[in-house]
């Protein structure tokens, strides 16, 4: 009898075991099924850089930090830079994003001054620049155009090239390469 | 033999013995009551492999009334309107009506009443639950009760009612025909009655008296089809576990309509039909096999249907059917959710097959996969459309003997395949598009145009080049200057020029030359014919465009068009970007681009002034202008054309190179500037090539006659900072800028 007793306590604890396995094997499919379904991908935001050559942005994927405004996150990735060798930062040392609005679809975007007055300059340095943020926040669906302010005021241009007096769309021939 | 029998045996006696005793030995468990450890307050002893407890002290425990019959050696214990009986001698426990059987039933130890702990306990409806290999005992009161189970939504719910939700665990079998619904610390109510067996599915309910657990353990013969993800969800007080639906019928119809019904929400199935073989493969997702019947005899069409549940995982339940002649079932529009219709013979019908301009389309009643390839010998493109029938305007053959194409054909290929057979006059590329208009599908095969010939012929004043495509030509004629060359750009074409060499050349055709060139993103086969000389030319589309004659002259042809030939003199608007207190970008060693920015548009607009143009600069000193005000300058003096010069820079040391930039314009005519300008540039400068690009730059953009901006080089890069502060890069970029305006002018300035 007593030994009986052990060999189910022994049972018991094998179908605990075979229990737990089940559990576990459970979990990782779930886990599976949400990166399958990109439940968990979607969570990420899409960051655009310059390829080091400058012919074309490219886009690196970020964790949202939940604790943050995901607005003002988007620009700090932006400044941060991109993890990858084969990109260059496009966000002058000294800029800061101030303030936004959104309305109707366009996002404005406030910058202090050290993004024209820090900016190495030339068309190409200014298409990286500008549409690396455009774009990167025209990637959020309630973000159609972006119109970029210094400082409260409209510019008609970041370093003497681009047209800023007006909302940019996403540009998708730069992110094609050329 | 028998010796070693008796021996075993005694050695197994006195192992089994000693097993007891030592049992009894260890028992000596903490015990925790309502989670108090009460192991110091009660007696408990082992026996027989069964916990007992003296009587006395559980009734103290559960604070419940004692009753000892000294005569019958009988004890009875009441507390919360239950009662418990047990008598000396006798292993049953009575509980209520009820009679359990116990290991040691009621033992007396110095006089004292024991009964077992586990089976009274649970009687006053208290659970047990041992942990630590036995050691600890704890005894708590159910957190929750289990009121029904029952099923819903037409058995493709189970609804598990209870008190309150506790911790729970569903595990199914690997076979996945047991599904265990494990509850923590719950009870089953005791008017719970099974109304969830059915002919399908067993319940089984089994306390786990020491793990303080209820299982609802339901069987079935057939894989339960619970799903693994999302299958289980909290509804108020009740836990409810979501199936998958479970096939229910099949059965063909007198107008021999197959259905396939489900117990809920079929999705839709994928069909494949192996020829070969006469099968016909339906494989639905999230459906298993359950009980279903299955209503087909000798039915002229389908010989055999087999139904297995082809997979788990993803659960995938597949439908085999064999048929008779290899005839096929269509799916037909979806009625209802739970049902999958099929009819007989319902092929696609494609109908009026047409060709036109190097591609041929038809239409179909529903969507095709068709299968394209080609085959040599003798060359030709084959498109196998599968289940279609050919309906109205689908001739056997189309002659068309173009160039491209010899014939269409179509056929019947076997049964289950029409053919389409485009004779080709040599092997080429295709591409097949599909569009849906009208609940119609549309199908366009487009062969790659191809140069058919290109010959050079000439007559006293002319030299003509012939170039002739297998269809309608997508084309730019473009004549570019030092050296001359006219250039045209071909789109959607096969570059089949292989034999460029073997064409006759002449006093004016110096080379004649092919690549392949990015334009607006779109690649183009271009096709370049460099000149010795060159005096006017003039371009004529023949046979339907299929062919481009393009009329060289061979000399002035009169008095007028040698005066013509001379670049009129236009009003050229020179920007230097840039100036004042915005100094552009800055150099590696503190080049500031606003000065070769002037100093290069000075350059220019001297060379062109040289060449009887009229030029005016935005700024002729180291000045700032707005981008506003520079292009109201060139707007209000309705200049000619706008050139804006800039030096380049990026963040990036190692980047260099020029590049031209326009805005995209309506006319082209921003374009064709920046090539032109960017023609010498890209050719002469002999700094890496960037290209042209479109872009919206301000002056650029709002400047109302044709425009570009150069980006010289980049100051940025140390190498060609240095090239921008020498004169001589600055003016050998200047004259290449000039020679691309002058060249511009000369062939469309005159528009």
């Amino acid at each position: 009898m007593a030994a009986e007793k052990k060999l189910s306590a022994d049972q018991k604890r094998k179908l605990l075991l075979i229990l737990r396995i089940l559990l576990l094997t459970a979990a990782v499919l779930y886990l599976f099924f949400l990166f399958y379904n990109n439940y968990l991908i979607e969570e990420k935001i899409e960051i655009y850089f310059a390829a080091a050559d400058a012919s074309q942005l490219k886009l690196e994927k970020r964790e949202i930090d939940e604790e943050s405004d995901l607005y003002f996150q988007v620009f700090e990735e932006l400044k941060a830079g991109p993890k990858s060798d084969e990109l260059s930062a496009t966000i002058p040392a000294g800029s800061q994003l101030l303030d936004y609005s959104l309305e109707d679809k366009v996002l404005k975007l406030n910058f202090n001054r050290e993004l024209k007055d820090n900016h190495w300059g030339g068309s190409t340095g200014e298409l990286m620049t500008v549409y690396s943020i455009v774009n990167s926040y025209t990637t959020f669906s309630e973000v159609e155009k972006v119109k970029i302010l210094l400082e409260g005021k409209e510019v008609e241009s970041l370093v003497g090239h681009l047209d800023l007096s007006q909302p940019l769309l996403y540009n998708q021939k730069l992110t094609e390469g050329s | 033999m028998s010796l070693f029998k008796k021996y075993g045996l005694i050695i197994l006696i006195t192992l089994i013995f000693s097993f007891i005793f030592l049992n009894t030995a260890a028992a000596q468990n903490t015990i925790y009551f309502n989670g108090k450890d009460i192991s110091s307050e009660i007696k408990t002893v082992n026996r027989e492999g069964e916990l007992l407890i003296r009587a006395r002290d559980l009734a103290e425990l559960l604070n419940a009334d004692l009753t000892w019959r000294a005569a019958l050696k009988s004890l009875e214990m009441k507390s919360q309107g239950v009662t418990i009986k047990i008598m000396a001698n006798s292993r049953y426990i009575q509980i209520g009506k009820d009679a359990l059987r116990t290991k040691a039933g009621l033992q007396l130890v110095d006089n004292q009443a024991y009964i077992p702990l586990a089976k009274s306990i649970e009687a006053f409806g208290y659970l047990l639950e041992y942990q630590r290999d036995n050691e600890e005992l704890y005894i708590f009161q159910p957190e929750t009760t289990i009121n029904n189970v029952s099923w819903q939504e037409d058995g493709n719910q189970l609804q598990i009612k209870m008190d309150e939700i506790t911790p729970y665990r569903i595990l199914h079998s690997e076979d996945g025909s047991e599904i265990t619904i494990e509850i923590d610390k719950a009870e089953i109510d005791q008017e719970f009655s099974d109304n969830i067996s059915n002919n399908n599915y067993y319940l089984k309910v089994i306390n786990v008296p020491d793990r303080a657990l209820l299982r609802l353990v339901i069987k079935s013969r057939t894989p339960i089809p619970f799903q693994i993800d999302g299958g289980v969800y909290e509804h108020e007080d009740s836990l409810v576990l979501s199936f998958l639906p479970q096939l229910k019928d099949i059965r063909i119809n007198e107008d021999n309509l197959l259905s396939i019904e489900a117990t809920g929400e079929i999705p839709d199935a994928k069909t494949k039909y192996l020829s070969d073989s006469k099968k016909m493969i339906i494989d639905i997702p999230s459906v298993v096999i359950g009980n279903y019947d299955l209503d087909i005899e000798d039915h002229p069409l389908i010989k055999d249907i087999k139904v297995t549940q082809h997979d788990l995982d993803p659960v995938i339940l597949r439908i085999e059917a064999t048929m008779t002649n290899g005839d096929i079932f269509k799916p037909l529009q979806r009625e209802k959710n739970n049902l999958l219709t099929f009819k007989p013979g319902q092929r696609s019908e494609i109908t009026d097959l047409e060709y036109a301009a190097g591609s041929f389309s038809f239409t179909s009643s529903s969507a095709l996969n068709p299968e394209l390839f080609l085959l040599e010998s003798p060359p030709r493109l084959v498109m196998n459309l599968y289940h279609v029938n050919r309906g109205s305007g689908i001739r056997d053959k189309i002659e068309i003997n173009n160039s491209l194409l010899k014939n269409l054909r179509t056929a019947r290929f076997d049964e289950q395949t029409v053919r389409i057979v485009a004779d080709l006059e040599e092997l080429t590329g295709y591409d097949w598009i599909e569009e849906q208009k009208n609940g119609r599908y549309h199908y366009t095969v487009n062969l790659k145009n191809k140069f058919a010939e290109i010959k050079t012929e000439d007559n006293d004043d002319y030299q003509y080049l012939d170039i002739l495509m297998d269809s309608r030509a997508d084309y730019e004629v473009k004549k570019f200057n030092y050296p001359h060359r006219i250039v045209v750009d071909f789109k959607n074409t096969l570059n089949n020029l292989d034999k460029l060499d073997s064409i006759e050349k002449s006093s004016l055709i110096k080379n004649i030359r092919s690549s392949n060139y990015q334009l607006e993103g779109e690649e183009v086969t271009r096709l370049v014919f460099e000149l010795n000389d060159y005096y006017s030319h003039q371009v004529e589309a023949y046979q339907d465009q299929h062919g481009i004659k393009i009329a060289l002259a061979k000399d002035y042809l009169s008095q007028d068009m040698e005066e013509k030939k001379e670049v009129g003199s236009y009003l050229i608007v020179v920007d230097a970007g840039h100036g004042g207190f915005d100094p552009g970008a800055v150099g590696v060693s503190g080049l500031e681009e606003k000065v070769p920015n002037l100093a290069i548009a000075k350059e220019i607009a001297a060379l062109l002034t040289d060449k009887n143009q009229k030029v005016l600069l935005t700024r002729e000193s180291d000045e700032f202008h707005s981008l506003q005000k520079r292009v109201k300058f060139a707007n209000s003096h309705q200049a000619d054309l706008f050139v804006s010069i800039h030096a380049n820079s990026f963040n990036n040391p190692l980047t260099g190179g020029v590049e031209t930039y326009y805005n995209q314009s309506d006319n082209n005519q921003n374009r064709f500037l920046a090539e032109k300008i960017h023609d010498k540039l890209g050719r002469s400068l002999k700094i890496n090539d960037r290209g042209i690009k479109e872009s919206n730059f301000y002056v650029i953009k709002y400047t109302k006659m044709p425009s570009a901006l150069v980006e010289v080089a980049f100051l940025s890069n140390n190498q060609e900072e240095k090239m921008l502060k020498r004169k001589d890069f600055q003016k050998r970029a200047a004259s290449l800028i000039t020679d691309g305006i002058l060249d511009y002018l000369e062939e469309n300035g005159g528009n």
